[in-house]
């Protein structure tokens, strides 16, 4: 709801230098704080995106964990478990069709979409969004975030 | 040495690391104090505007240096948040028994020392991953500006409270616990007072007039000393701080200016007691320090208010 306030509301806040990881970073304590299930599949996603993907793991300028691969973002995660990914806009409606996934919280018409983690099982539906992304022609990342 | 010894060497090493980044900026900060104060007051106007950055970007410094040394110890999100939490206990343990600062102030900016420096070293940990441990220098420039931006663009924050209570007995009964009250006997029962804030306990004042010296006296025995500088009665009551007390959770924090009481007649026989305080608070950041200072206020507001109902009602 905080999170859902600041990104409507406050979204100027998030051009001034480092606010936004501080931001992040209160939402990821207060995610290891009550939820260890949604900690742990914030830290699988990193560690699988690194694995599968070779990504490395950076500061989004929003706050949260970039995946960078091929010198372009994949997607990041923020620290209440929100996954964001390009997709392209080819895959987008079909992905959010079938259910795997949401129109992006910020940017609903871009070839962006969000996924919320809540447990490790949820993992393996992010990394197939990072593969759509890994593929992806990145010619067409409207609204591109990072 | 043994792997066990070895990784809370370097957990260790990283909070002394940080901390000593953090005593570090104090030094710089008291020694261009005193070399400035005199001889350039332009610098030393600017030095102490910036210092109130200080609780959230040099804790967010601190962490960026605590994940250097933390890297190689490859740790969780959870590990982080616990060795941040351990840097801000040796932090705030230091200030405590070096610089003789309040504990309860000190338990106020923990959690938001807490959150600044885990950022910090979240920030570090993607850092030094990226460049496989090499010192990213291009991170420190960014901080400090934004150090010294943060204190440029705001100033002192002036505020006000407000509370407000019914009093069931009319104006003329009220006014007689309003000026001066006999000692407060209830325990309190905010937390901060049950950790050690202390409490309001008790007013005393020369006379019903302008110019009465009055006193506002606290657990502890603390003295807010005070002038009446308007009186109208049955009506209102306001009073100058002209002394604050030499205290560690006041110093150069907050500066209480006025305090003001006002009663108005209810149709049904009964009384509106209003209470206001004006302060102007000097920590960074206001967001984060005003919020405290208004709860702590109107805890001290509604203490007092319930003392003057009970005694109000008990003889009206």
């Amino acid at each position: 709801m905080i999170f859902r306030f600041v990104v409507r509301h406050g979204r100027w806040l998030g051009r001034m230098p480092l606010l936004p990881q501080l931001f992040d970073a209160l939402l990821l304590m207060a995610t290891a704080l009550t939820n260890r299930g949604k900690l742990r599949a914030i830290e699988l996603l990193e560690q699988r995106a690194v694995e599968l993907f070779h990504a490395t793991p950076s500061v989004h300028r929003f706050g949260g964990v970039a995946f960078v691969a091929g010198g372009r973002e994949l997607g990041h995660v923020h620290g209440n478990g929100l996954f964001d990914a390009f997709v392209g806009r080819a895959n987008r409606d079909a992905a959010i069709a079938a259910g795997r996934a949401l129109p992006h919280h910020v940017f609903p018409r871009s070839g962006w979409v969000s996924f919320w983690i809540e447990r490790e099982s949820d993992v393996e539906r992010a990394v197939e969004l990072l593969r759509m992304s890994e593929q992806a022609d990145p010619r067409h990342a409207d609204g591109h975030l990072s | 040495m043994h792997p066990s010894r070895i990784r809370w060497f370097r957990i260790l090493g990283g909070a002394f690391a940080a901390n000593l980044l953090g005593w570090a900026v104090t030094v710089l900060y008291a020694w261009i104090f005193r070399r400035t104060m005199t001889e350039a007051p332009k610098v030393h106007e600017i030095a102490a505007i910036s210092l109130y950055a200080n609780l959230l970007l040099v804790p967010m410094a601190m962490g960026v240096i605590a994940a250097y040394f933390w890297q190689r110890l490859e740790m969780r999100i959870w590990g982080y948040l616990l060795c941040a939490l351990l840097t801000v206990a040796m932090c705030v343990g230091g200030a405590y028994l070096l610089v003789k600062e309040g504990a309860v102030c000190l338990l106020i900016a923990s959690p938001l020392l807490w959150g600044a420096l885990f950022a910090g070293s979240l920030i570090g940990r993607l850092i030094f991953r990226k460049v496989e441990g090499r010192l990213q220098l291009a991170i420190f420039p960014v901080i400090i500006l934004a150090i010294f931006a943060e204190g440029k663009m705001v100033g002192d924050e002036g505020g006000v409270v407000t509370d407000q209570i019914v009093v069931a007995a009319p104006p003329a009964e009220v006014w007689k616990h309003v000026v001066a009250f006999p000692r407060i006997t209830d325990e309190p029962d905010y937390w901060l007072n049950k950790v050690g804030l202390p409490s309001a306990a008790e007013t005393t004042c020369e006379g019903e007039f302008v110019g009465a010296k009055r006193e506002c006296i606290f657990s502890n025995g603390l003295v807010f000393k005070e002038v009446v500088s308007e009186l109208e009665p049955q009506r209102r009551l306001t009073f100058d701080v002209t002394e604050q007390p030499n205290d560690p959770e006041l110093l150069g924090h907050v500066t209480l200016h006025r305090g003001q009481f006002e009663l108005q007649a209810n149709p049904d026989g009964s009384t509106m007691l209003i209470g206001r305080s004006w302060y102007t608070l000097r920590v960074r950041p206001l967001w984060y320090f005003d919020w405290w200072t208004r709860d702590i206020t109107r805890e001290v507001h509604l203490r007092v208010m319930r003392h003057i109902k009970h005694l109000s009602e008990a003889r009206g």
